[in-house]
């Protein structure tokens, strides 16, 4: 049985009763859900699996188009972690300060432990979206939860220049290729931002981004306080994987786990 | 009379110069992108208190005070000097840090401080 995990370009899949387009949709299933591949292909694309919807294990037919190999446990944990939260904003179109989503600003606030309710519109609640997904995803202990990206982006450029273990290691651009479980950053409004500035700095501004999922030409992400929301976003990538100097990237963060 | 004129010129250059520097305020540009907010929040934190100026000099006009622990929203990037907008009152001025073709209200006071009197606080 092979593990795999819902991989589409629509943000989700449909899953089947039979093999065919002409069968039962009998769900959907989010960016990231998990699968187990329970025999051979049958056809050109359908994939016989066993995966979780509406609470109950169910047998069901997925395309082969949709689904991709599973990653490491942490990396997909972050991951679902990061849809389960564009799930809790309607998939982008809750606003943050609209009810009931200030209330999951106001957890995103109280999880690094500031005194703000979701409804302080003005503080940037993006590095305390990501600290929310590392802290729900488990298993990432050293990670600089912050309200600032830059405390984090700082330590990960550290640690990774130091040859020291950590949860996420800084890199430039050129030097690592992205991949699912990744943190993008770069600059933001009318502040620069460039990785040997955050190397030797922690507090500058910022705004980054969780990968969910990497393409041929292209990463998609998602990120907290974009557009006032959960949102996703795409960033291109070069002829060699590596992602372009473009939208104001300046680091990612490479995922150990 | 040549070098009377020139002196007279020179003089009014730099007191023009000296009011715009003393007296004018510089705007602080907020730039909304990607959707995000162009202001991210600092905290007053380095001192009792921070002069909020008109322009980014020293000599320049103080237009108001920020005392340590107050929250000031840092729109633009100068050196060693940040525009911010102070809000007057909680919440007064989300509507300007929030989007930039806002006008801002009275509560929003806009001007620079020192960048080494603020802390960086979110964003």
């Amino acid at each position: 049985m092979t593990d795999l995990a819902i991989s589409s370009k629509v943000y989700g899949a449909n899953v089947r009763s039979a093999p065919s387009f002409g069968s039962n949709v009998i769900g959907f299933l989010p960016e990231a859900a998990p699968l187990k591949q329970t025999g051979p292909k049958q056809g050109d694309r359908w994939l016989p699996c066993r995966g979780e919807l509406d609470g109950m294990t169910k047998d069901m037919f997925v395309s082969k188009n949709v689904v991709r190999d599973r990653v490491s446990a942490p990396k997909e944990r972050l991951v679902r972690a990061a849809v389960a939260e564009w799930l809790r904003f309607d998939r982008g179109a809750g606003k943050e300060h609209q009810a009931p989503f200030h209330k999951f600003v106001g957890e995103y606030w109280s999880n690094i432990g500031m005194d703000l309710d979701g409804l302080d519109r003005g503080w940037p609640w993006s590095a305390a979206y990501i600290s929310f997904c590392i802290e729900t995803a488990t298993g990432y202990g050293d990670f600089k939860q912050a309200a600032a990206h830059a405390r984090y982006v700082h330590q990960a450029i550290k640690r990774r220049e130091a040859g020291t273990n950590g949860s996420f290691w800084g890199f430039r651009l050129s030097e690592h290729k992205p991949a699912i479980g990744d943190i993008v950053c770069m600059a933001r409004g009318n502040f620069s931002a460039t990785y040997d500035h955050a190397k030797s700095n922690n507090a500058f501004s910022s705004h980054c981004d969780i990968i969910v999922s990497v393409r041929d030409d292209h990463v998609s992400t998602l990120g907290g306080n974009v557009g006032h929301t959960v949102k996703r976003k795409t960033f291109g990538l070069n002829n060699a994987g590596f992602l372009k100097k473009t939208q104001r990237l300046y680091a990612v963060l490479r995922n150990n786990k | 009379m040549i070098v009377r004129v020139g002196l007279f010129c020179i003089v009014g250059a730099l007191l023009a110069a000296a009011f715009v520097v003393l007296l004018v305020p510089e705007p602080v540009v907020r730039a909304e992108i990607d959707s995000e907010e162009a202001c991210p929040a600092a905290l007053i934190g380095r001192v009792e208190s921070a002069a909020i100026r008109a322009r980014p000099y020293l000599v320049s006009r103080r237009v108001g005070v920020l005392e340590s622990g107050d929250v000031a929203y840092l729109c633009e990037d100068r050196g060693n000097w940040v525009g911010v907008i102070a809000p007057l009152a909680k919440g007064g001025c989300a509507a300007a840090l929030l989007a930039p073709d806002e006008p801002m209200s009275e509560l929003c006071l806009p001007g620079w401080i020192l960048r080494a009197q603020v802390t960086f606080a979110a964003g």
